[in-house]
């Protein structure tokens, strides 16, 4: 099983330029704003996706083009395939 | 995506969420209110990479990729964002990338920015599990 995980802790606020739109509402006049952000990878759920776009590749009229697609994805996606064995 | 693959070290997906929280209100079908969703986590996920070198805080892009695609061929990673109000909960976070399967547990690297009161507390509600390997710099 795999399990990483990674965090840092910034103490600059975000701030918010006049131009950002006025989206939130219990906030009106926030001009800087505390934040959560990650970058997950999920190899299921990327593999899943992957082979999801390689079916709708098939439709594709240019064969040539649509089998070099089909395979760089069923490349990329046996990348999230891989077992992992450590932890 | 795959004919730039080969030559990037991340490839982050980005679609509109599917679920808004509570404190945000947007108008989906306004380029400038979806992308100002986007730039929160921009702005967020890259401020490290953003601060000079001297300082703690400091961390270049290619490190903190580095620590979600640790095995080095696993570029395409998920997005989500959150602001921080009152009291965290996990249904502030927006995911802003592929929809994920349920149950998955991902390896993630965080950026948490602002003065915050319990970090691990904060980290236990947004995260999918806990934190093992770890940079905490005291503000």
């Amino acid at each position: 099983m795999m399990t990483s995980d990674f965090r840092i802790l910034h103490p600059q606020l975000l701030s918010l330029p006049t131009s950002f739109p006025k989206i939130f509402p219990h906030r009106p006049v926030a001009t800087s704003l505390s934040t959560f952000s990650s970058l997950s990878s999920n190899p299921t759920t990327i593999s899943s996706r992957l082979k999801e776009t390689a079916k709708d590749a098939r439709h594709l009229e240019l064969s040539e083009e649509r089998e070099q697609l089909i395979n760089t994805l069923g490349e990329i996606s046996s990348y999230f395939e891989e077992d992992e064995d450590w932890e | 995506m795959s004919s730039i693959y080969e030559n990037t070290s991340l490839y982050v997906p980005l679609v509109q969420p599917r679920r808004i929280p509570s404190y945000v209100s947007i108008d989906a079908s306004s380029y400038w209110h979806v992308s100002a969703l986007y730039s929160l986590l921009f702005d967020s996920i890259t401020v490290p990479s953003r601060t000079r070198p001297e300082h703690p805080y400091h961390m270049d892009m290619f490190d903190f990729s580095a620590r979600v695609n640790i095995q080095g061929h696993r570029k395409i990673v998920n997005p989500d964002v959150a602001v921080l109000f009152d009291k965290p909960r996990v249904s502030d976070l927006m995911a802003l990338g592929w929809h994920e399967v349920t149950g998955e547990r991902p390896i993630t690297a965080t950026v948490i920015r602002g003065s915050i009161d319990d970090v691990d507390e904060l980290t236990t509600t947004l995260s999918r599990g806990s934190m093992i390997s770890e940079r905490y710099l005291k503000v």
